[in-house]
């Protein structure tokens, strides 16, 4: 018995007990998902074309052109297929799924086995030409033209089921998997995606995850996955989300539906609803609709150790280049940058050396004006003030960089090259 | 009681419209056109009581298309393969693909055949338009095409006016519509599957439940996307009625019998008019120019989504190399084959009409098998009674194909 095996070379294979007797036919493996390889815990048989009984695999003797149990058909124990049932044939062969590696997704044209120890695993997924052909029983055609060719193996460490099953359990299966990817990837993934396979995909995403995905997803895929996910998902994501971002979701989810929109805003509680409201009042290609207007001020007779100690308890401080000083009416009055912290005696207050020279943009600017201001004076971010002075919101330079980049540049998809520990290094797949 | 307009239903409605129009366009390509012509100019009025049992069988069969697209979410060459399997797939989409080639090169013939019309020559027309569509494919943008397509559909309105300035016969036109006029000969029977064979045709179905998924419509969006198809199936009926009553008033009431669609263009010329020609011409080089670049994209989508090959336009060459493979050799085999001197292209189409109808019953009968699925549909499987005809329908059309294999192959 090989080390590794196809499930497509013993799929419908005949089984025979220990003394030659054939019981049945294989139908159908039964699996136990882990992160890098799912244990195979029972085999399928079917008998006479019709009944179906699941047998734990440990009965499996030896695997050869039959299957060979290891005992005779009198002491085997069967059982019912469970609905929880994680099986091959229907929820790998031939479906869809993820390459979190490759980023693309994939069919599956076979499952490889490894035997490991006394077990057999699933250790990846056929996803090549190879794999179509030996389902077809022409396999010696593939070596025949290419004999040194491998077979396109996507490992089961980055396989992400897709397609819908008959009982949605991909949605249990991996979830941990494609939250390794970037969300920036995931989006560009969601891209080429249907609808359903957004929704399976979105599902197995954590709440960080999820909500980062889908700031950085294309208007088109957010509409379809506000207009398709169910609403505790959707919902769930609000909390991860800025106010800009959020309103953002708001005009999305009233476009799509009244039963979503209504959903969505009762997930929210005042504060944010105030923020929204902050936020629509700005016209939409003005500066301030992009600002963050949950920000961090500092009043004047902060001293340098008070104002160190301030942002020691803040637990998300987001992007964060410069410190704005305000006076007690709440107009900005200066600003000083992480540096000064480090270069100012402790007990100085932040008054004496601030700059007061402070570059900001209006709450009418436009965003091309503040993509100039950011581009001349080569600064990370800008304060935002209204007509009385009062700091409002911060600009960030990546806020401004998303509207006024290109939109054909977007569309093209990069995927970063990435340094990788050696442990994850893709395995190499059998001859 | 007051009667308000919802703008959302509205904004739902627009935003669901597309598919099936678009569906039915193409439906009206080159082949069809070619044989509503003959229909007209050797049966007269008298086929016109097919129109109504045409429109009804493609709706039926339509819309389980959408419905299967907007439950699922998935395309239907994608549910063939989880449901199928590998084996009957790849015969399935090799099936398609030779027929696919044939309708895409009947379509190449009918560019050829519209140059001739306005006198230009095949070598000119046929080399630039096969570039045209391929350019317009691979470098084109999906939602541009798709407006630009429903753009073209509106040159449909060429034939409703070719057909009103041939002075019909409105009241024999009324009587042959209602009234059944069933002729037993065998020229009668070939061209009514004809007829039917080349109006439902399977590449139709991946292309309406792609369309769909593509768009990503909702579940609530199922019945706005449901009269999209309606009112394409009345299209497609419509511009049939229109072509067999234009050939029929002038050319069959004049004892002249045409063989394809540019015969009829130019025969239409003394009876109907120059304009009527012109218009009749116009409308075949458009119908044909669309559906020469529809059917190499369908067929791509289709065979890439079974196999799990990358696809889309937006993608590089080297990224999908199947995808764009296909689309390249279905435009250049079919452009190829029309400049090839003394070609015989009526064995050839003949051959891809045989393919056309041996798929068929394939492929209705899968999707039968798939909507009735509750595992698969849910609460949306087919009724009692719309299954009742929609296995009837199959049942019908696959008799229908057989037949028309038969026939082809010299056997009925």
């Amino acid at each position: 018995m090989g080390k590794v095996i196809y499930f497509s070379q013993i799929n419908g294979k005949p089984i025979y007990d220990d003394k030659g007797y054939n019981i049945g036919n294989l139908n159908d493996l039964v699996f136990l998902d882990g992160d890098e390889l799912a244990e195979i815990t029972h085999f399928v048989i079917q008998i006479n074309n019709k009944t179906k009984f699941r047998l734990p695999w440990a009965f499996v003797g030896s695997i050869g052109h039959s299957i060979f149990l290891n005992t005779v058909k009198e002491k085997l124990t069967h059982s019912d297929i469970k609905e929880s049932d994680l099986l091959v044939n229907e929820v790998l062969m031939d479906r869809q799924l993820v390459d979190t590696d490759g980023l693309k997704v994939v069919r599956v044209n076979d499952v490889l086995l490894s035997k490991i120890g006394g077990n057999f695993y699933i250790s990846g997924v056929d996803v090549g030409t190879r794999g179509l052909l030996r389902r077809l029983g022409m396999e010696g055609v593939a070596r025949a033209i290419k004999p040194n060719s491998n077979a396109n193996i996507v490992p089961w460490t980055y396989v992400q089921p897709l397609s819908p099953t008959p009982n949605q359990l991909s949605v249990n299966l991996s979830k941990s998997k494609i939250n390794q990817v970037h969300p920036a990837d995931i989006a560009d993934l969601m891209d080429e995606l249907t609808h359903s396979e957004r929704q399976i995909l979105f599902s197995a995403l954590d709440e960080k995850t999820a909500a980062e995905t889908f700031v950085e997803a294309e208007p088109e895929v957010q509409r379809s996955l506000v207009e398709h996910l169910n609403e505790k998902k959707i919902n769930s994501i609000v909390r991860k989300l800025s106010p800009f971002q959020i309103a953002n979701l708001v005009k999305i989810a009233s476009v799509a539906s009244k039963g979503r929109l209504n959903s969505l805003m009762n997930k929210m509680d005042e504060k944010i609803l105030r923020k929204i409201d902050d936020i629509m009042r700005y016209p939409s290609e003005s500066a301030a609709a992009l600002m963050k207007s949950e920000f961090f001020s500092i009043p004047e007779d902060y001293t340098v150790s008070k104002t160190a100690k301030f942002f020691r308890t803040i637990k998300d401080r987001g992007e964060l280049y410069y410190l704005y000083v305000v006076n007690g009416t709440g107009q900005l009055a200066g600003v000083i940058s992480l540096k000064d912290l480090f270069f100012h005696r402790p007990a100085s207050k932040v008054s004496e050396f601030m700059n007061t020279k402070i570059i900001y943009v209006g709450v009418n600017d436009s965003i091309r004006k503040a993509a100039r201001t950011f581009r001349k004076y080569h600064l990370h971010a800008l304060p935002v003030i209204d007509s009385n002075q009062k700091l409002v919101g911060i600009i960030s330079v990546n806020d401004v960089f998303e509207e006024v980049f290109p939109n054909s540049w977007k569309k093209a998809t990069v995927i970063a090259k990435r340094l990788r520990g050696k442990n994850q290094k893709r395995k190499k797949s059998p001859k | 009681m007051g009667f308000k307009i919802d703008k959302r239903a509205i904004l739902l409605f627009l935003m669901a419209l597309g598919p099936g129009i678009i569906t039915s366009a193409v439906d009206n390509d080159a082949g069809g056109i070619a044989t509503y012509s003959i229909a007209g100019s050797q049966f007269g009025y008298s086929l016109l009581w097919t129109l109504i049992p045409i429109a009804i069988l493609l709706f039926i069969i339509q819309e389980m298309g959408i419905r299967m697209g907007i439950v699922t979410g998935q395309g239907l060459s994608d549910l063939i393969r989880e449901n199928f399997r590998v084996r009957i797939t790849i015969f399935l989409m090799a099936g398609l693909l030779l027929t696919n080639l044939g309708n895409v090169l009947a379509n190449f013939a009918g560019i050829a055949a519209s140059g001739e019309i306005f006198g230009i020559s095949k070598f000119i027309l046929v080399p630039l338009c096969a570039i045209f569509v391929w350019v317009l494919i691979v470098k084109g943008d999906y939602k541009l095409m798709e407006k630009a397509f429903l753009a073209a559909t509106l040159f449909y309105v060429t034939y409703v006016v070719a057909g009103l300035l041939s002075n019909p016969d409105w009241s024999a036109v009324g009587n042959n519509i209602l009234i059944p006029q069933i002729d037993f000969s065998r020229d009668y029977l070939i061209i009514l599957v004809a007829l039917i064979g080349t109006t439902i045709a399977p590449w139709m179905q991946f292309y309406i439940q792609a369309a769909v998924v593509e768009k990503g419509l909702s579940k609530e969006q199922y019945h706005y996307s449901r009269f999209d198809v309606l009112l394409g199936s009345m299209i497609t009926v419509v511009i049939m009625f229109f072509i067999i009553v234009a050939t029929a008033a002038t050319l069959h009431a004049n004892g002249i019998q045409v063989n394809s669609a540019e015969d009829a263009a130019l025969a239409l010329k003394p009876f109907a008019g120059v304009y009527a020609s012109i218009l009749f011409g116009i409308g075949l080089f458009v119908a044909s120019l669309f559906a020469a670049a529809i059917l190499p994209l369908a067929t791509a989508y289709f065979v890439c989504e079974a196999f799990g090959w990358n696809s889309g336009v937006n993608k590089k060459f080297n990224e999908a190399p199947q995808f764009y493979g296909i689309i390249t050799m279905l435009i250049a085999i079919g452009a190829l084959i029309i400049l090839i001197p003394n070609i015989p292209l009526i064995p050839i189409l003949y051959f891809s009409q045989v393919i056309n109808g041996l798929v068929l019953p394939v492929v209705l009968i899968m999707m039968l098998v798939i909507i009735n699925n509750r595992k698969i549909m849910g609460e949306y499987v087919n009724g009692k009674i719309f299954n009742a005809f929609a296995w009837a329908a199959a049942i019908i059309l696959s008799i229908l194909s057989i037949v028309l294999v038969l026939q082809t192959i010299g056997l009925f």
